[in-house]
């Protein structure tokens, strides 16, 4: 095993402070749920630790297990859970809550395939993609569109829309032509435009996020609720554990609009240093790729970026009325288990290539 | 072509502008939100913690004096359906309760519409006031019909309808005006009668729920709850037996009947034809059955026992009479002969009877209603006795019964030519005309007018010595004596002995009416000429019973009836009888 270089500083502080952000967050805003759920407090934040203590363990898997050991894995990770984004509709194994099937039942825990597929479809792409201009972008598409269906069926359009992006952008990142990914990007748009077609009521949720206020009480109630919550955190906030939106107001609010909270408590600062980390944390891994010489840790790098810092923007964009309303977690705070494990997966094997680069320090030897 | 290495720089640059201007985008939000909209948002916010539901009370019953219901609540049906529970199988379940109902296709669209605008997780009225026979198909296959609801809900009954419309009223929904006094839109207020007098008794308090919502608006947790206070019932001194009685006696023509306890000013009866049926106001009139009630030219809104002022014909020789003792003129000691008319000026002032009652006193000008006697006691009199009399024994004031709209009437001002003035009716007429004025006022023709209610008090007052009472509607009000009229010694005895023979001598104008009831009874006819020339006439009849003993005091008048003694007479005589049922009734309950 080569001597790894130190973990990159402001990778480590920016996600240490997301860590840190989300756990107080969860905790603020689940102790008054929790209670009069579970009967316990401290039930869901407890749950929250233990996630994180198997994020760790992700974490340490992706960065310790060297990068070739996962391109050679590749194809077989992303088929497995490709089959497990199907299998969520198996009965007996699959579940199914609020209309949709996103989840599996393996030994006693809930798992949702689909953040694990996008970690591995990052690892698949970025195999695919490393030859560059010389790749063939036949598995790329045909496992985007694949792993985009079975999403589609769940159904889970928001991260059905990611697995596009993200083969876009690491297309895009890899140095395929122009041209090509024109005709991509095109396609992409014209299922988009079907899907919104086919399923008018798409559009409606997409007007109630224009103006919230005029369906205060129906469509746009979320979305106001969320938006209260933050204009009403001001520059310090309203203190931790001082919020009331998430007193039952804001419906998911330790998923989704986790965001709100932190923003009616921490106010502007809280949402500062949020909005900050994910900016150091999405440069940071920018300069990463920039540095790497070999293309599928290059790519592996910016798959990871875009799912994260996707994630992250479409849920902050979505909590502040900027995007229509779309359950996106948010990397690293947002309550969820499966998206934590999958995410911190994903930063493991950004830290993973980061350790074994050379720096550019200049190696002379003093003696 | 670029060498790959650099142009995976350039794109990767690219990258990094669009995350730098994108993060720039969520901070700027966020500085917006939390900023400069942060007063907007932190009100708003204040505003969204609680919110208060009302829940109404239950509203107070009335009742006659002897318990019987008069307006009261009753418990219909509604049948509802929460769409959100309902999902998918809500067209199929709105076509069940059409099947059950009996909807046309027109109804069943119509909900459906409805249906599809409310808010899904609220229930949807579907039907109201059914009955129990109508739900209890639907209310039994509930299971199989999910979101469909059938629930109880209060309504007001009116048991006596048309009856006693006037004094119990009835309740609409609360308007602007009432909004303003807090109320909720969807509680109903008393608009007339008792259910307006006793609003605030009967309206109970309401209750408040506070509660916490969730994302669509649904109910998470009930924080506290005040639960509401059912309104008092209401007993009123009112016996609908004696109501009905009056009503029926009354038959289809227009008029009033007021029956007062002489001793309490207890409206014991308060009829008025044409009537409504309140029980219509319940649901909420259409709009062309509101006009149609107010355009009605009988005016069957109308309360005619206080709301409206007739002239008192023959009943005003009372006052005549009590004014011509009360100055102690000679007359009133002597007799004088009627021929049938007199004369004044160019003028014949003719009596009633044309061949004329030939020699009468004051108590035998009384019993035969001789309108000559009263013509020349009032001309000795003068205007200003006359109207000072009446306005002794209420006439020309409001009796102060706590109803609304009430009517004043009318005496004629002591100086004659002040009344021209101000009663257009007069207006124009010669001047030499004052003696005449004074004279036709004498017998109650003229420019006088009063209410039922008043005539009713005057009768109450003639008979319990002077005392002037307020009309009092609940049976548990303490009575009220406005003032008690000084009475000079022996008047009201010779008055009592001159109604008396109206009934009970056999020349009385009132005697073949009251040869079949149970108690002595004293009173004075009245016939009030409205249209000389076609013979119309107000037929009046007020007085009190038992003559001797006297209990109870009552007015009749029929509009355009005839002659006092012949069509008002007789309705009396129905109100006495059944206020004696109404004693023995009393009498059995007590025992």
């Amino acid at each position: 095993m080569p001597r790894l270089e130190p973990w990159d500083r402001w990778l480590v502080g920016a996600w240490a402070l997301l860590a840190a952000l989300g756990i107080v967050a969860v905790a603020s805003a689940s102790l008054d749920v929790a209670a009069v759920r579970y009967g316990h407090p401290y039930a869901i934040v407890l749950r929250w630790l233990g996630f994180w203590l198997v994020a760790l363990g992700a974490l340490a898997l992706g960065a310790y297990v060297p990068p070739e050991r996962w391109r050679a894995l590749a194809p077989v990770l992303f088929l497995v859970t490709l089959l497990g984004c199907v299998l969520v509709h198996a009965p007996g194994i699959g579940r199914t809550a609020n209309g949709a099937a996103r989840w599996l039942s393996i030994a006693g825990m809930s798992v949702q395939p689909a953040e694990f597929a996008l970690a591995a479809s990052v690892l698949f792409f970025a195999r695919v993609l490393e030859r560059g201009e010389q790749a063939r972008l036949g598995p790329l598409v045909v496992g985007a569109l694949l792993l985009c269906g079975a999403l589609l069926a769940q159904p889970d359009y928001g991260d059905a829309a990611l697995v596009l992006l993200l083969a876009f952008a690491m297309a895009f990142a890899a140095g395929v032509a122009a041209r090509k990914l024109l005709v991509v990007a095109f396609i992409g748009l014209l299922v988009l435009a079907a899907l919104a077609v086919v399923a008018p009521y798409r559009l409606a949720r997409l007007g109630s996020f224009l103006n919230p206020w005029a369906d205060r009480f129906g469509a746009g109630y979320q979305l106001a609720q969320s938006l209260l919550a933050f204009g009403s955190g001001g520059l310090w906030g309203a203190g931790l554990g001082e919020g009331v939106q998430k007193l039952f107001y804001l419906p998911e609010v330790f998923t989704d609009f986790i965001a709100a909270v932190i923003g009616e408590e921490m106010g502007l600062v809280g949402m500062g240093l949020l909005i900050g980390a994910y900016f150091v944390l999405a440069m940071r891994a920018c300069a990463v790729a920039l540095r790497e010489e070999h293309a599928f840790r290059r790519l592996v790098v910016v798959g990871a970026v875009v799912v994260l810092g996707t994630s992250a923007l479409v849920n902050l964009g979505v909590a502040m009325g900027l995007l229509p309303t779309k359950g996106m977690p948010l990397p690293f705070v947002s309550y969820g288990g499966s998206a934590l494990v999958a995410d911190a997966w994903l930063l493991g094997l950004i830290f993973g290539v980061q350790r074994r680069q050379r720096r550019n320090r200049p190696r002379e030897a003093p003696a | 072509m670029l060498e790959p290495r650099r142009r995976f720089e350039r794109r990767l640059w690219l990258a990094r502008a669009l995350v730098v201007g994108l993060f720039a985008v969520l901070l700027a939000r966020e500085v917006q939100l939390a900023w400069m909209e942060h007063a907007r948002f932190a009100r708003m916010a204040a505003h969204n913690r609680v919110r208060l539901v009302p829940i109404l009370p239950v509203r107070g019953e009335i009742f006659d004096r002897e318990g019987r219901g008069l307006a009261v609540n009753r418990t219909a049906f509604r049948v509802v359906i929460t769409p959100e529970i309902a999902g998918e199988k809500a067209q199929e379940v709105l076509n069940v309760v059409a099947r059950a109902l009996g909807w046309g296709d027109a109804r069943l669209a119509r909900m459906r519409a409805r249906m599809a605008r409310a808010r899904p997780d609220r229930p949807v009225l579907l039907a109201d006031r059914l009955a129990w026979g109508k739900v209890a198909w639907l209310a039994a296959r509930l299971h199989r019909l999910p979101g469909l609801g059938v629930e109880a809900a209060p309504y007001r009954a009116y048991p006596a309808g048309p009856v006693a419309a006037h004094i119990v009223g009835y309740l609409s929904l609360a308007g602007p005006e009432d909004l303003r006094r807090s109320y909720l839109a969807t509680e109903y207020v008393g608009r007339t009668g008792a259910e307006r007098r006793f609003e605030a008794r009967l309206h109970g308090r309401l209750g408040w729920r506070e509660i916490e919502v969730d994302a669509r608006g649904r109910r998470v947790a009930v924080l506290n709850e005040t639960p509401p206070t059912r309104g008092q019932d209401v007993r009123l001194a009112l016996d609908l037996e004696v109501q009905r009685a009056a009503w029926q006696a009354l038959g289809p023509r227009e008029g009033a009947v007021v029956v007062l306890d002489v001793q309490t000013g207890d409206v014991i009866a308060m009829v008025s034809r044409p009537s409504f049926d309140p029980n219509a106001f319940v649901g909420g009139l259409r709009w062309e059955q509101w006009q149609a009630l107010r355009r009605d030219p009988r005016k069957p809104l109308m309360n005619r026992a206080y709301q409206a002022a007739y002239p008192p014909g023959s009943v005003f020789k009372v006052i005549t009479a009590m004014a011509g003792m009360r100055a102690e003129l000679p007359l009133v000691h002597q007799r004088i002969t009627c021929t049938g008319a007199i004369h004044l000026a160019d003028r014949d002032l003719r009596c009633w009877r044309k061949e004329g009652h030939g020699r009468v006193g004051l108590v035998r000008a009384l019993v035969e209603s001789c309108d000559v006697y009263f013509y020349l006691l009032g001309d000795a009199l003068g205007m200003e006795r006359l109207s000072e009399e009446a306005a002794r024994w209420g006439l020309g004031e409001k009796t102060g019964i706590p109803l609304a709209g009430e009517q004043a009437g009318v005496i004629p001002a002591k100086h004659p030519y002040l009344t021209r003035l101000f009663h257009r009716k007069l207006r124009g007429r010669r001047r030499n005309w004052y003696r005449g004025e004074t004279m036709i006022t004498a017998i109650g023709q003229g420019a006088v007018t009063a209410t039922p209610l008043q005539i009713a008090r005057l009768m109450a007052a003639l008979a319990n010595g002077g005392k002037l009472l307020r009309p009092k509607l609940a049976l548990d009000a303490a009575p009220r004596v406005m003032r008690t009229i000084s009475v000079p010694f022996g008047a009201l005895a010779r008055l009592h002995r001159a109604l008396r023979g109206v009934v009970a001598d056999p020349r009385g104008t009132a005697h073949a009416a009251f040869l079949h009831v149970p108690w002595p009874v004293a009173g004075k006819t009245g016939t009030a000429e409205v249209d000389k020339a076609h013979d119309v006439a107000h037929a009046w009849f007020a007085g009190f019973a038992p003559a001797d003993r006297p209990r109870y005091a009552f007015a009749v008048i029929v509009e355009r009836g005839g002659h006092g003694g012949a069509v008002a007479a007789p309705v009396a005589a129905a109100v006495v009888r059944a206020l004696a049922r109404m004693e023995a009734r009393l009498r059995e309950a007590q025992r």
